[in-house]
Parts: C-alpha cells; sequence; structure tokens
C-alpha cells in the first residue's frame, strides 16, 4: 500500500490540470502566440516520495480476528466501525485504511466545510459521529452547550507527545474536552516575483494596494475586519461601534480593489497566477507553494491570527472508547507525520517534526511557513462570544454593499 | 394588452365534476401530505424562527423576542435614509414613469389601442423604481431585496429576448428530427452539475482563462469580468435560459399559424401580428417560464457566491451569513420570511390573479 501525501498528490493533480490547460491554451492562443507556454515543462515528474517512516507492515491476518498491533487498545471494548467527521481535504484518507487493517475498525468519514456546519450536525442530536474535528472556538461553544463529553485521559497515552504550548487553550482550559489535531496561521500570501520588496504590512492590500484587481480577501468577518481592525491599530477582537465604522470603510474601500472575498478559491487563484496577492491560511499558502515557488507567506507586522483543530467527541457518541482509541492513533509520531505531510499545517506532536520528510520541509522553509518565537508573538486567538455579533453586523454591511 | 378570448376552461355541469372530485381525493392525498410537510411546516417553523432569541453556535433559544423584527424594520435603519430617500425616490419614480410612457404611448398609438393601459404600466413602472430605490436605501437587509429582484427581474427580460426567437425558430421547424435535435441542444445542459458548469463560466472568463488570453493574443486589453454585476446578471442568464425556452416553445408550437396569416391578410402591420396575434397566444409560456425563471434567479447562492466572489452578493448570500458564521438564525428567518412576501408581491404585481387563471 503506497502511501500519498499531499505533496506527492498536488504534484500529479498539478500535471493533469496543466495537460488540460494546455489543451485550452492551444485553442485559445490559435493566433499562435505561445507567450507563457514555460510554465507546462517546468515541473518535473518528481516521484511520490514515501513517508518519512514506514508505515507499519500491514497484518496478514484477516479483518474479523483479533487486532494484534499494540496501537488499538482493549480488544474486547474496541467497536467495529466509528464515524468520524472532519475537515474537507484533511487528513491523508489512507491512514483511516490503515487503522482499518491494524486494528480492525472500519472508519466511515463525513466532512464539512464549516465549523458551523458541524456545529449544527452534532447539535441535532443523534448524528452518529464518535469524533469530530472542529476549530478552536467551535469547542468553546460545544461544550459550553454541552454537546462534548470530557476526554478520558487515561485511554490517550500519546498525550504526553504534545507540544504544551499546544495544550490549555483559552476554549478549553486544562484540555477537558479537546487535544489538538492540527494548527496553522492567517496571514498573508503573495508571488514574490510581483513585489520589488516583500510587504510586511496590512496596507499592501489596505491604503497602497499595489495590486488593484489581482488580490483577495478570505470570506471570513472575522479574518477580513480583524485585519482592519489591527491595521488601525485597533485589537484584532474589538468589539466598539467606533473601531467597527472605522474598520467597515477600510474594508468598502479595499473592496474596489480586491478581486473578491474568496475562502474557496483563492489556493488555485494564487497558484494560478489569478491572484498575485492574498489573505490567506498558512497551509493554503504552503499547497499554493507546490504548484509555483514563487509564493511566499507572511504574518504582517500589524499581526495574524493564530487558530487550532481540535479532536473533541460529542456527548451523544455511540462509541466513545474507540474514539478515544483512534485520537490516540493520530498521535502516535509516524501517523502524525503522514498528517502533517498532508495538510502542511504545524504540527502539535513533538515527536513528528524529526520524521518529517525533507520535501515538507523544503515547502514550510521556501514558502516561508517557520513559525519562529518573533512571529509567534504577532498572533493573537479569535475569541467569540455574544459580544462578536457586531462582527456579523459589521459584515452584512459589506454583503449589503454590493 | 388586447382582449382575448381564453382557452376554455369553464367548468363542466357541477353535477358531474362533485363525485369526480371526491374520486379523486385519495389520489391527491400524497402529494398534499408532502406539500404540507416539506413546505407548509417548515415555512410556518422560518416564521416561527424570526420571533425566538439566537443561541451562540447555532439554533435558537425557546425565547419570544422581536429583536429581529426590530432589527429589520427599525434598528437597522441607515443613518443617511430619511425624508429625503423618499423625495429622491418619488423623483426617480416619477422620471422612469415619464421615460417609459413616451415609448409606451408611441407604441399604443401605433398598434391602435388605447393610450390609458400604457399610462398605466408606466405608472406601475414607476411606482417599482420608487419602491426599489426606498428600499436600496433604507437598510442593509432591504438593500439586498432590492438587487436581487432588480437583478432578477433583469435575468428574467434578457431571458425572453433571447428565448422568444429560439422558441419560435425551434417550433418552425418542419421535421421532428431538427426540432428534436435543437431541444436536446438545450437540455443538455440540465444534464450537468450546475456547479460544474458555474466552475466552468469561471474558468472561461478569468482573468487568466482563455478568453482573456484570446483577447490578449488580439492585442486587446483584458477584461475584468469575475465578481462583477455583468458576471452575476451573466450566470442567472446562463443558469436559467432553459427554464424560459421549454416554456415558450411548448406555447409557440401551440401557436396557430393561420390566425397570423389571415391577420396578415387583413391588412395587420408584422408589428401588430406580432402584439395582437402572435403575444397572446405564447402568453401563458410567457407566464410559466418568466415566473419560473425569476423565482430561480432570486434565490441563486452559487451564482452570486462563485461569479460576484463575496463582492456582489444577492439575498441567499445574507441568508448564508446569519445561518452560518453570524450564529444567528432568528435573524435570517426573519429574513426570509421577509423576503417570501417581497417575492410574492412582486410575482402578484407582474403576473397578477387574472393572468394565472389562463393557464391553469
Amino acid at each position: 500500500m503506497t502511501k500519498s501525501t499531499r505533496i506527492a498528490g498536488a504534484r500529479r493533480l498539478l500535471l493533469r490540470l496543466l495537460a488540460v490547460l494546455a489543451v485550452f491554451a492551444v485553442v485559445a492562443a490559435a493566433c499562435g502566440n505561445d507567450d507563457d507556454d514555460t510554465t507546462a515543462d517546468a515541473p518535473a515528474t518528481q516521484a511520490p516520495t514515501a513517508a518519512a517512516t514506514e508505515a507499519p507492515a500491514p497484518t496478514e491476518a484477516p479483518v474479523a480476528e483479533a487486532p494484534v498491533s499494540d496501537r488499538c487498545g482493549d480488544p474486547a471494548r474496541l467497536g467495529n466501525s466509528i464515524n468520524f467527521l472532519n475537515w474537507a481535504d484533511y487528513i491523508d484518507v489512507g491512514i483511516l485504511e490503515m487503522f482499518e487493517e491494524e486494528c480492525g475498525v472500519s472508519v466511515t468519514m463525513d466532512t464539512h466545510t464549516a465549523n458551523e456546519e458541524a456545529v449544527a450536525k452534532v447539535d441535532a442530536g443523534n448524528s452518529g459521529y464518535s469524533l469530530v474535528i472542529v476549530t478552536d472556538y467551535a469547542v468553546e461553544i460545544m461544550s459550553s452547550q454541552g454537546l462534548l463529553q470530557a476526554l478520558d485521559m487515561g485511554e490517550i497515552p500519546n498525550v504526553a507527545n504534545i507540544d504544551p504550548n499546544q495544550m490549555d487553550p483559552y476554549y478549553d482550559p486544562g484540555n477537558v474536552y479537546s487535544l489538538p489535531y492540527q494548527y496553522s496561521t492567517t496571514g498573508f500570501a503573495f508571488d514574490a516575483t510581483a513585489f520589488d520588496a516583500p510587504p510586511t504590512s496590512y496596507s499592501a492590500i489596505f491604503d497602497e494596494n499595489p495590486l488593484c484587481g489581482q488580490s483577495s480577501l478570505l470570506e471570513d468577518q472575522r479574518e477580513v475586519l480583524g485585519a482592519a481592525l489591527v491595521y488601525l491599530g485597533y485589537d484584532w477582537n474589538e468589539t466598539s461601534q467606533a473601531a467597527h465604522d472605522e474598520a467597515l470603510e477600510v474594508v468598502l474601500d479595499a473592496r474596489d480593489c480586491v478581486t473578491g472575498f474568496d475562502s474557496a478559491n483563492y489556493i488555485g487563484n494564487l497558484a494560478g497566477g489569478e491572484v498575485l496577492a492574498a489573505q490567506s491560511w498558512g497551509f493554503a499558502a504552503g499547497i499554493a507553494y507546490l504548484t509555483n515557488p514563487n509564493i511566499r507567506y507572511i504574518i504582517p507586522d500589524e499581526g495574524g491570527t493564530i487558530w487550532q483543530d481540535n479532536f473533541v467527541i460529542p456527548a451523544d457518541a455511540p462509541d466513545p472508547y474507540t474514539a478515544h482509541v483512534l485520537i490516540n492513533y493520530m498521535l502516535e509520531p509516524d501517523i502524525g507525520a503522514l498528517i502533517t505531510e498532508y495538510t502542511i499545517g504545524y504540527t502539535p506532536n513533538l515527536l513528528v517534526p524529526p520524521l518529517l520528510s525533507d520535501d515538507y520541509h523544503e515547502v514550510v522553509s521556501g514558502a516561508g511557513l517557520e513559525l519562529t518565537d518573533e512571529i509567534r508573538d504577532r498572533l493573537v486567538w479569535q475569541v467569540r462570544g455574544e459580544e462578536h455579533s457586531i462582527f456579523a453586523d459589521t459584515w452584512s454591511q459589506i454583503i449589503a454593499a454590493g | 394588452m388586447a382582449e382575448h378570448t381564453a382557452p376554455s376552461t369553464s367548468p363542466g355541469p357541477s353535477s358531474t365534476r362533485a363525485p369526480a372530485r371526491r374520486r379523486v381525493a385519495p389520489l391527491l392525498a400524497p402529494g398534499l401530505l408532502w406539500i404540507s410537510v416539506a413546505y407548509v411546516v417548515p415555512g410556518l417553523l422560518v416564521v416561527v424562527y424570526s420571533f425566538l432569541t439566537p443561541k451562540l453556535g447555532g439554533g435558537v433559544v425557546w425565547e419570544a423576542t422581536l429583536d429581529s423584527w426590530d432589527q429589520i424594520v427599525a434598528k437597522g435603519r441607515r443613518s443617511t435614509a430619511g425624508w429625503g430617500t423618499v423625495g429622491a425616490a418619488v423623483l426617480r419614480g416619477a422620471a422612469a414613469a415619464a421615460a417609459v410612457s413616451v415609448p409606451a404611448v408611441a407604441a399604443a398609438r401605433y398598434l391602435g389601442r388605447r393610450i390609458s393601459a400604457s399610462l398605466a404600466l408606466a405608472a406601475l413602472l414607476g411606482a417599482l423604481v420608487a419602491v426599489n430605490h426606498l428600499a436600496a436605501e433604507y437598510n442593509n437587509y432591504t438593500a439586498v431585496f432590492a438587487r436581487s429582484v432588480v437583478w432578477s427581474a433583469l435575468a428574467t427580460i434578457i431571458c425572453i429576448g433571447l428565448a422568444l426567437p429560439l422558441a419560435v425558430f425551434i417550433s418552425s421547424r418542419r421535421s421532428p428530427v431538427t426540432k428534436n435535435a435543437l431541444l436536446i441542444a438545450v437540455m443538455i445542459p440540465f444534464w450537468t452539475s450546475m456547479l460544474v458548469r458555474t466552475y466552468a463560466i469561471r474558468f472561461l472568463f478569468a482573468n487568466t482563462g482563455p478568453l482573456n488570453n484570446l483577447l490578449e493574443t488580439l492585442g486587446l486589453d483584458r477584461i475584468v469580468f469575475l465578481n462583477t454585476r455583468f458576471a452575476v446578471i451573466l450566470g442567472l442568464v446562463y443558469t436559467a435560459l432553459p427554464f424560459m425556452i421549454l416554456p415558450l416553445y411548448a406555447a409557440a408550437e401551440r401557436v396557430d399559424r393561420a390566425q397570423m396569416e389571415a391577420a396578415r391578410d387583413l391588412g395587420a402591420r408584422p408589428p401588430q401580428v406580432f402584439a395582437d396575434v402572435f403575444l397572446p397566444m405564447v402568453k401563458p409560456g410567457l407566464i410559466v417560464g418568466g415566473v419560473m425563471v425569476f423565482v430561480l434567479s432570486v434565490s441563486q447562492y452559487l451564482v452570486p457566491t462563485l461569479l460576484g466572489g463575496g463582492k456582489t452578493n444577492m439575498i441567499a448570500n445574507l441568508l448564508e451569513l446569519q445561518f452560518g458564521e453570524a450564529f444567528n438564525w432568528p435573524l435570517g428567518a426573519a429574513i426570509a420570511a421577509l423576503f417570501s412576501v417581497v417575492t410574492l408581491v412582486s410575482l402578484y404585481a407582474t403576473v397578477g390573479r387574472r393572468d394565472q387563471e389562463q393557464f391553469l
């Protein structure tokens, strides 16, 4: 069984895309001009690199037999199957197959594309999910509404592997309900060839946007307004009306210059040159870098956000024990490495970094994704409470404006 | 519009109808049940939710409040909206009515009709323009309503303009093979997911897409097309066009060409034949197609999202914000309820009861 990391997968996808694009290019440029055909043969076929560590040898025994691996918890209590709700495109599905082979538990994964969606599914009750992955603030909302059950750390010995920096977060003090899965940041990604000097401030997209018509902001009220607020010198989580009035002006001005508010397509747009600068999630800049090595990522001087996705177990989970085992499994160093190679996020697992491949390190250093202490100091968590409904009010004015 | 006799829908003798009705009642039951479960109950739930308290994380707390309606009706009012806005609305409406009345009256004269109907039409249009201006200036929600209605109306008009000649052309083909081939060509887009088709438009018209590449190779300037109003309206037309062509084709199929020839023989000029003979005969198709295109367009989510890029938003984007990130379901429910009323009123104002009877 060969594991495909995202790095290898993205390259293969790119080649296929380029082939399709080449056909279109031929049709479109029927007049005979081949100006930028150079891209077509640039990325040489790179063999999919095997994961840094060898996957544990799959057991030859039929699935029905008791698991042999010591990473599967107590076979007597382990279920046969589990339903898992994760962000779309956020894990190499090969990992779930490995878990099935190793432990005999078949994992059915559903995906969501917004925390709100995941919260709504669990809130509706009887969702059938025993394991869910949601972002920081959603953990707080879910736990405050009694939708989560406390984790039994006794069943998750690999909790010892987790970076203390990523533990005890604001949204779940003492990690009662959640454990970190991956984390990343929100900052600014750009094509280095489009700037004489790399930008260091949000002014590159707000006041003095040199790339009018070729830049984009996220479609996210908190990220966009937060960036405008810190640009104006306020706190990222500021809720005063006066500050929001100013931030609204900044965003409405920028609105004329950005191609759009886009969280869904900007990675491809950056990679393909459709936009040259974009407010971006860190891991997304890494993915764009795989296609376009000119992509760089920065946290502007004014600051950016840090966020973390987490394992949580719904209060009405059908099989909490198996969920604990699966969490522990994904906190194994070799599995953690496979996950991070795929997401291009940051791993909270201290044993993972030495196992990450050269390809991963190449992306992180090439795109400028290293998370130094100096950068960490500029990052804030986004807090969502009742008082933050003002962000929606301000944002609806932006929606109404066009 | 000229008076004309509607196709006979007059009921038969009532004595034979009543038992027939009783006999079909069991057949209607599943449909009625479906409608009540799938439409009426959720519809009522939307109204109920609009009076409840929002819950962080989505959903509602079962505590009654008028907050959502207050937000839409009073609190959300823009500081700039005042009597000046009303004045501007009246002026705009009057200007629009005046502008339209000139060609409308000229057309009525030419077709030998009474002028009062044309003036009434101009007045209606003026009133719509005034209401629309008020809505656009009143607050964030009504502004999005106004925009959605205007864009959908534009899309409907463009669809009629594109579909009418096509429908007549297809229906006038002699060979059934040609007819079927053309109809299938109209239907083919239905076979592809709308998401895929919308992405295809994005790709085609992107700044670095084939169309702009072609413009550049021809030595022309690239055009920013995506994320503009033009792109959104084009997307609306593109998605809804088959829904206009098919009913119009069905109506044009049934047009009695002998009547048109007779009118011409009796000295009617081509525009008169079109307005007095042809149009009344295809009117049911126009109404069905118009309603379908308008209703589909006004609730579009994909097109404004993918082709508008979050910059040119319609009502569905506003709803998505409230039900998603904003965690304000009651406000979303209130917007949805109010918008249902707006849609019904728009449809009633343009289609009206009397017209509906013709195709029922």
